[in-house]
């Protein structure tokens, strides 16, 4: 994937969680529903990132 | 062997930085104390600020190696703009979506176009502009050279945040790390702080070493897009 495909992945993904996070919890959930979403969304980056630096690091002859 | 040993490197740095970070997550689900007044969503404070912190750090070496290759006009340079900027893309992506989930909350609005926040949106798209300037350029050294620019220019916006809090009338709190009179934040939230700040630190650091060992690897074999 070229890194413009793969911004605009991420930025999906941004908008896949700003669509979830409204659902309709508990108004006593939202806030752990919230906190979930945030630390969710940065493991998936992180570990897309990863996975990408991995995939480019031996680059094809 | 040089690039053996960045290899060797990162992967350190990155395996600490993963360890740190789940120490990290540790410490904000067991340890730390919930915070009086917002309760439990302030704990999203331990991944927005720390991925904050790490954005600036990221996008401020791809100014740094954006300068250089202005000046020194040497490939490695440009390497290492492209790695840092792609990682500050990744933390800029989770400040500004932890950011967001935090406000819905805590202010009732996911997003206000307020100083703080409109600067660190425009410093974002400063830099998804940075590679898409470098695709778009047929001449490959022209469009390294004017996303260079772009990487330079757009990281004067880094001071602008962060006095944008003081400077202007703003929804966002203010510092409560970095500041002139030192830190106000409880012991214990400090500390969580600046174990999660530190393992987003080296995670970067981690990925970006080994990142940048891949880009200088692909242009020697030719096969360097953009």
């Amino acid at each position: 994937m070229t890194a413009a495909g793969w911004v605009a992945g991420l930025a999906g993904l941004a908008a896949a969680v700003a669509g979830l996070a409204p659902v309709q919890a508990p108004e006593s959930a939202r806030p752990l529903v919230h906190v979930l979403l945030a630390y969710g969304f940065a493991w998936i980056a992180l570990l897309g990132w990863g996975w990408r630096v991995l995939r480019l690091r031996k680059p094809k002859e | 062997m040089r690039s053996k040993t960045a290899m060797i490197g990162g992967t350190v740095l990155a395996a600490a930085g993963v360890a740190t970070v789940l120490v990290a997550h540790w410490m904000v689900a067991f340890w730390v104390s919930t915070e009086a007044s917002m309760g439990l969503v302030q704990r999203i404070f331990y991944v927005h600020v720390p991925a904050a912190w790490t954005t600036f750090l990221a996008f401020g070496l791809a100014a740094l190696a954006s300068a250089a290759y202005l000046w020194l006009k040497d490939e490695r340079a440009d390497a290492a703009a492209v790695a840092a900027a792609e990682g500050g893309l990744v933390f800029g992506a989770i400040m500004l979506v932890s950011g967001p989930l935090w406000a819905r909350i805590a202010w009732g609005a996911y997003w206000t176009w307020e100083p703080r926040l409109t600067l660190t949106l425009l410093l974002w798209f400063v830099y998804v502009g940075y590679f898409l300037l470098r695709g778009s350029v047929s001449d490959r050294q022209r469009g390294r050279r004017l996303a260079a620019v772009v990487a330079v220019v757009g990281a004067l916006d880094i001071p602008l945040i962060h006095v944008s809090v003081s400077w202007f009338r703003s929804l966002h709190p203010e510092a409560v790390v970095v500041k002139p009179g030192g830190p106000t934040l409880p012991p214990d939230m400090l500390a969580t702080l600046l174990v999660a700040a530190g393992g987003f630190a080296l995670l970067f650091l981690g990925l970006f070493a080994l990142r940048y060992c891949g880009e200088i690897a692909r242009r020697r074999v030719g096969g360097a897009a953009a």
